[in-house]
């Protein structure tokens, strides 16, 4: 356990964030795009098209990564703030920070590619039930972190309303999930079973996977280098920046 | 190729702009922050 | 012609100072629209009449609700009684849960008695209105308290009316679709109880969660 509190508090002191987290960016966006492209190629050009959805059932390869990887990441948002909330972490809010603007764009492409799937599949791009609405909502979530953020001048007082606003709009998730199930599934079970995964083939699944750990690596690298940045601005007049860019 | 293969192509085609943004966006920041930095605090080295 | 030029370039060049304030009314139009949307959705597949008024009044209700709240604490916050309120206020949790209560007391429970007049402007069968008023009792409970923590999140940001709207109306979603869901159940001859109940259960929860957040936003007003 040792180890682990060392890192943790070296994770809390810029210059130390800003000078590791250089060679973890870099590793993860080879690593990250690497599994991308196989996932990718494979998954376009080597999976067998589905007996009912033709290849339009490609798209999950994109969608099911980006929907589940937004959803993360506002779960690790809230945590954040809950962090910052309890031990006012400077990281805690500079991760927040930088993970929402990721969130809202993975939670907007996740909606599109899910329209875009509907079309030919349900027949229509849009259907109010449990999964399009919670995604919907996520997204206004995200949307108003950012503007909350952007509006308060200042960075404290801008951190805990967004950590307050992330904990309050986290518990709302589950709650949006199950309570649009239980109506659909009384009131119409036909709609919602067709989002449902049907049983996937293994040959299918693997370029799914694939694609699931590059978005992750690649996500984790945005995050990271969005943090340095942050950590820079914030630190832009203290002495260990001059010297990191003197030497440089 | 089978049928609907139009529809997967404007997600592809997004999801690599969604990547490319974002992966080359924060080093352009990043890279004019450091530049700001070194006018404003005169570390011209 | 000169001066209408000019004004209208000064007001380009505002909005491109704050660009945000714009896209601001535009989310609050998408957000209402999608409110409004998944709940008319279960009354199209009902094609019952009864089901798109109860729709339309919810959202009428939560939305005319929210504006009542706006104003929480603002009056407080610039006259200075809110810091001696954090000061002398050991638990504030029951200071902010009394200051809620008689917001809903006095601004949202006026809305509740004007339900049965738009009721009626709505010719809802009148079997279904008691069933509407007491969804929406609960349910504006909860809009009163998810009101005042977007109010009190914006608390001291000038034009801060439409910024809170676009915070608190994603939150409504749950509670929105919990109670028209109930509402639109009873007047369909359908099991309603479960969602009554879980209406009522969250409605509790949340009366008792979110004021020790109102209260910690308030502490932190102050402090910073």
């Amino acid at each position: 356990m040792n180890w682990f509190r060392q890192t943790f508090h070296r994770m809390g002191s810029p210059p130390y964030f800003y000078r590791g987290a250089r060679k973890w960016i870099t590793g993860l966006y080879i690593v990250g795009l690497a599994l991308l492209v196989v996932g990718t190629i494979w998954g376009i050009g080597f999976t067998p098209a589905d007996r009912l959805q033709g290849d339009s059932f490609r798209i999950i390869y994109f969608h099911v990564p980006t929907a589940h990887l937004s959803q993360l990441i506002y779960i690790a948002v809230a945590v954040a703030g809950f962090v910052f909330l309890v031990w006012r972490m400077k990281m805690a809010d500079v991760f927040m920070v930088s993970a929402i603007w990721l969130g809202a764009w993975l939670t907007a492409f996740a909606l599109f590619s899910g329209i875009v799937w509907g079309i030919p599949t349900w027949g229509t791009g849009w259907v109010w039930d449990a999964r399009t609405t919670s995604v919907l909502v996520q997204l206004f979530l995200f949307i108003g972190l950012i503007a909350l953020r952007g509006a308060i001048p200042n960075s404290q007082r801008a951190a805990l309303a967004v950590s307050v606003l992330a904990i309050v709009g986290v518990l709302n998730i589950p709650i949006i999930k199950y309570s649009v199930d239980w109506f659909t599934t009384l009131h119409q079970p036909a709609s919602i079973q067709i989002g449902e995964p049907i049983a996937i083939d293994l040959a299918m699944l693997w370029p799914l996977l694939i694609n699931s750990l590059g978005l992750y690596a690649v996500a984790a690298g945005v995050i990271l280098s969005h943090m340095r940045i942050h950590v820079l601005r914030r630190e832009r007049d203290s002495e260990w920046v001059a010297k990191s860019l003197l030497t440089k | 190729m089978g049928g609907y293969a139009v529809y997967v192509w404007p997600v592809v085609g997004l999801a690599v702009l969604l990547v490319i943004g974002v992966t080359v966006i924060p080093s352009l920041l990043h890279r004019r922050l450091i530049k700001e930095i070194r006018e404003t605090r005169d570390l011209a080295a | 012609m000169n001066g209408f030029i000019s004004s209208f370039q000064r007001t380009a060049r505002l909005t491109a100072r704050h660009p945000l304030d714009a896209a601001h009314a535009v989310a609050f139009f998408i957000i209402v629209t999608s409110l409004i949307s998944v709940t008319v959705d279960n009354a199209t597949t009902s094609g019952n009449r009864d089901a798109f008024v109860i729709a339309i009044m919810w959202v009428v209700v939560l939305l005319a609700t929210m504006l009542g709240c706006a104003a929480a604490y603002s009056q407080d916050y610039e006259d200075g009684s809110l810091e001696l309120l954090v000061a002398h206020q050991r638990p504030l949790f029951p200071s902010v849960l009394g200051s809620m209560m008689g917001l809903w007391f006095f601004s949202t429970l006026p809305i509740l008695l004007c339900v049965p007049l738009g009721a009626w402007m709505l010719t809802l069968s009148t079997s279904v209105w008691w069933m509407l008023l007491l969804t929406l009792l609960a349910g504006s409970i909860v809009f009163t308290l998810f009101g005042v923590l977007g109010a009190v999140l914006t608390l001291g940001i000038g034009r801060n009316g439409v910024l809170m709207a676009l915070l608190v109306l994603p939150l409504y979603v749950p509670v929105l679709l919990l109670g028209v869901g109930a509402c639109q159940r009873y007047a369909n001859g359908e099991t309603f109880e479960f969602a009554l109940a879980s209406l009522f259960a969250i409605a509790v929860a949340l009366v008792t969660f979110v004021p020790f957040a109102i209260a910690a936003l308030l502490r932190v007003s102050q402090e910073y």
